[in-house]
């Protein structure tokens, strides 16, 4: 600060001016405050606004799938975008309804159905997919060898134990093979695989979950102990 | 400089002016949550789940 000197003519007759140089970094201040904010909103975003659209997406589904399973039974094959089972992780006191289908519309819905992968309860290998967001398989590396994942159909319930869990590269497909990472080997036992992205919020690698049948009962035998007593 | 001009660009007086800062924010911030983070989200692929035989690839 300069004491002692009398102020310029300018700064005496208008108190807005300012040098050029002034100007223009105050107009690039602004610019990048503006843009730390926006990068701040679509951070808000990416962790809490797709969370709550696939929650709202989520009841929408489930309603549709109580309707189905009320309704007509289960349909021969299953319809793309269109909800095909419920599946429970007790130990993460979560249930969706799995939608058929992995493209970013199936799975803005909730978790989803690789197409051509087995359904509940078959041999082979049920694969699902779903978003790394609060909503979804946020907690999956939780999941540990033991815990019980359940896969619900209309008329049977089909208790699956997580075998092992893993990082791999996206491209690593063989998980989603009829005999995980054996592909073309004929499958004999019903495995679920659960794929989301590693680490959170980034894209660079898939955790996978292996689960494998452990039992199945029928819907009229009531709710399988593994899911705990609360509805 | 952008938000001086717009603050002078708004009619009316105090009061008017800020009821209209506040109008155009939440404009914006509705533009950027509902069309444009959308867009973005998809375009980088930072959520991408599932397993393909393209994806990864640099």
């Amino acid at each position: 600060m300069i004491t002692g000197q009398t102020a310029l003519p300018y700064q005496q007759e208008d108190d807005l001016w300012e040098p050029p140089s002034r100007r223009l970094a105050r107009g690039a201040g602004e610019l990048m405050v503006t843009l730390g904010v926006i990068a701040l909103l679509f951070a808000l975003y990416a962790v809490y606004g797709k969370a709550w659209q696939i929650e709202a997406e989520q009841r929408l589904v489930e309603e549709r799938l109580d309707h189905a399973w009320a309704a007509a039974g289960e349909p021969a094959a299953p319809v793309p975008g269109q909800p095909l089972a419920r599946l429970h992780i007790p130990k993460l006191d979560r249930k969706w309804a799995v939608v058929e289908g992995v493209t970013s519309a199936d799975l803005s819905k909730g978790p989803g159905h690789y197409p051509k992968t087995a359904r509940p309860g078959e041999i082979g290998n049920m694969a699902v997919a779903g978003h790394r967001i609060m909503s979804v398989f946020w907690d999956l590396d939780r999941l540990k060898a033991g815990d019980v994942i359940v896969a619900e159909t209309r008329n049977a319930w089909f208790v699956y134990r997580v075998t092992e869990h893993r990082e791999v590269l996206p491209t690593a497909v063989e998980v989603v093979a009829p005999t995980p990472n054996q592909p073309g080997v004929p499958p004999e036992r019903a495995m679920l695989t659960l794929t989301t992205c590693n680490p959170k919020l980034q894209n660079w690698q898939r955790l996978v979950v292996f689960a494998e049948l452990a039992r199945s009962q029928a819907k009229s035998d009531g709710r399988p102990p593994e899911l705990g007593a609360k509805k | 400089m952008i938000y001086p001009w717009i603050w002078a660009k708004l009619p009316g007086g105090r009061f008017t002016r800020a009821a209209c800062a506040v109008l155009l924010l939440l404009a914006a911030v509705g533009i950027l949550w509902y069309v444009v983070f959308p867009l973005a989200d998809a375009l980088l692929g930072l959520d991408d789940v599932t397993m393909e035989p393209s994806a990864g690839q640099p």
